[in-house]
């Protein structure tokens, strides 16, 4: 059947793309090997608690402070935790917090601005100046309040973070909305009868993902951060979890004589802020056709 | 000739601006028959994409309907709600626009864009169609059909995706396509393979085509009639080879003049610029520019008159009342 021939032919070329979008993907090399470590990084989270070589919580003040060795290839903290273990365990607390955040924040931001670009008008003022209120607090300071209305716990740091972080989306969104909206392609989807709601998200989101995503990676690393300052000022993560930012706070007493307990979650945090930001370059870089780097005419 | 799919009765087109009303389309009328390509031509500012507007129900304030009717298959497009167009628009009407560029989105495959139009339509998911996109392509002479369907709109070339937009034209077989200056963006050499591709089109699915351009050379290869437009009046009307061979009217007489130009003879243009809308001149609006104009042409205002078959709108022609 001639429709069948079709068919076959377009779904090659459909899987064809698909692979040369992989590949644009994997030569970024910086970014595929990032993505690498975030997988890792998720995965150790994810089975943490299962891998540690001593119990993160079991405390011995007799071999408190100890610098990496062979036993304990991080050391231990001031309470003779493995910081190792502490580490491993502690990754689903940080990537937890941050993922969720952003996520959550993302997700409101993203439909505020989308609907106050898109409405225009009424619409559009109310939430802008709602906007200009959430964003008139400085982010710590708004962060400090809710936790302190919410109580201490891990998903007021979520709550907290989330609700520092979507103001921005919501300005960002909605100026790159008033971008695309007048474009012609969207007059034509809007003639051919198309909902709102179909225009927003199928037309206008995809279009404007580019600053969405580099606003995410930034703000994932921005929300260990972040965790890490409340964890400085006793509102993050309570003790004794094993958040990473926590054992920062904990631990810059001893800066100076056992850096070895701010350093190795310092480089934790470090290394999965890095690899947020690379992976996000990528994706972006993939997802937007025109900067692909197989530009060419077929 | 076949019956008349589209049918426009004196139809007055005003925009309502703070500086003043602008008479955009005075008192024009026109009807299109089946299978004819009717090319609309005038300069900048003449009325001419406000009819095309009005034909394809696309006007937005500030400009109003201030009398006269569209036809469209015996229907006044200007009293139909939105949803009621929307139905007829892209199905019975196909419309065209001038720069290809901005209307496909830059981040869907050209093939998905033109399923979007049948899913529209349809009211089933644009994948189903990727079938009859494949063989519109086909239609339109997009080479590679199949592989072209998941290309990208920054992947084709201008006159490609001119290709494209006009599948979506004509991807629900309308009665009538409306372009509205379809080839000013494109290179010399791609404007006569679209119009040639307009005119095949038009053998193959028994459409009507109203032109609108300011190209007169192109538009006479391909109109079967022309219409000439000046500030917002139909000054001519009439057979395409009819117009070239013996135009009526002072104004089509310059602007055949201008396509008439040879080489190393001096550019000639018509002297003076088109008027302003809001004020036009009074009597015939081309007599301030009018070799011929006299007495009677500042004053009084020319009817339309039919000579065998041809509108014409001038006190030299036809009987004086």
């Amino acid at each position: 059947m001639e429709d069948e021939l079709i068919l076959r032919k377009v779904e090659e070329a459909r899987k064809k793309r698909l692979k040369e979008m992989w590949s644009v993907f994997k030569n970024n090399r910086m970014a595929y090997l990032a993505s690498y470590v975030l997988v890792a990084m998720y995965l150790m989270a994810l089975v943490g608690i299962f891998i540690t070589p001593y119990d993160p919580y079991d405390f011995d003040l007799s071999r408190a402070r100890q610098a990496p060795s062979l036993s304990h290839p991080l050391g231990t903290d001031e309470l003779g935790r493995d910081i190792l273990s502490r580490i491993i365990a502690g990754a689903k607390y940080t990537l937890g917090i941050s993922l969720m955040s952003v996520t959550i924040g993302a997700l409101i931001g993203v439909m505020l601005g989308l609907i106050s670009g898109y409405m225009g008008g009424l619409v559009d003022t109310v939430i802008q100046r709602a906007v200009d209120v959430a964003l008139a607090f400085p982010t710590i300071l708004l962060a400090i309040a809710l936790i302190a209305a919410l109580g201490q716990g891990v998903v007021s740091l979520i709550i907290a973070i989330a609700v520092s972080t979507f103001p921005v989306y919501a300005r960002l969104v909605r100026g790159s909305v008033l971008q695309v909206i007048n474009e012609d392609y969207i007059a034509v989807v809007k003639l051919l009868g198309k909902d709102p709601w179909y225009i927003m998200f199928k037309h206008v989101l995809p279009n404007i993902t580019s600053p969405i995503i580099v606003q995410s990676t930034y703000y994932m690393g921005l929300a260990i951060l972040l965790t890490s300052s409340l964890g400085f000022l006793g509102l993050g993560a309570p003790p004794p979890t094993p958040e990473w930012g926590s054992m920062i706070g904990s631990g810059r007493v001893y800066l100076f004589s056992s850096p070895h307990i701010v350093v190795s979650p310092g480089i934790f945090i470090l290394v999965t802020a890095l690899a947020c930001n690379l992976v996000g370059d990528g994706l972006r870089d993939t997802l937007d056709p025109k900067s692909r780097m197989f530009i060419r005419r077929v | 000739m076949g019956e008349k799919v589209l049918e426009v009765i004196s139809l007055r087109v005003y925009y309502d601006l703070p500086q003043g009303t602008v008479r955009a389309v005075d008192d024009v009328s026109l009807d299109v028959r089946r299978r004819e390509v009717i090319g609309i031509a005038g300069e900048s500012g003449s009325g001419k994409s406000t009819l095309a507007l009005a034909i394809t129900g696309l006007l937005r304030p500030p400009a109003k309907v201030v009398s006269g009717k569209v036809l469209f298959n015996g229907v006044d497009i200007l009293r139909l709600s939105e949803d009621e167009l929307r139905r007829i628009r892209g199905r019975k009407i196909g419309v065209i626009f001038q720069d290809p560029n901005t209307y496909l989105n830059p981040i869907y495959t050209s093939g998905f864009q033109v399923a979007e139009v049948f899913e529209a339509h349809r009211g089933i998911h644009a994948k189903k169609y990727l079938n009859e996109v494949v063989k519109l392509f086909r239609l339109v002479k997009i080479a590679d059909p199949e592989r072209r369907v998941y290309a990208y709109p920054h992947q084709l070339s201008g006159g490609m995706k001119q290709r494209v937009l006009i599948s979506m034209a004509i991807a629900e077989r309308p009665d009538l396509i409306v372009a509205d200056e379809p080839t000013s963006a494109l290179d010399v050499t791609i404007q006569s393979e679209i119009m040639d591709l307009l005119a095949e089109i038009r053998e193959e699915t028994n459409t009507s085509i109203v032109m609108i351009t300011h190209d007169l050379a192109l538009l006479f290869e391909v109109a079967d009639r022309v219409a000439i437009m000046y500030a917002g009046k139909l000054v001519e009307l009439g057979r395409a080879s009819d117009l070239i061979k013996d135009p009526l009217h002072p104004y089509t007489k310059a602007l055949l003049s201008i396509l008439r130009y040879e080489r190393k003879k001096k550019l000639t243009s018509i002297p003076g610029s088109i008027p302003s809308l809001i004020n036009p001149p009074p009597g015939c609006r081309f007599h301030p520019r009018c070799p011929y104009a006299f007495s009677k042409c500042s004053k009084i205002e020319p009817k339309a008159v039919d000579i065998e078959g041809r509108l014409v709108a001038c006190h030299l022609v036809g009987g004086s009342e």
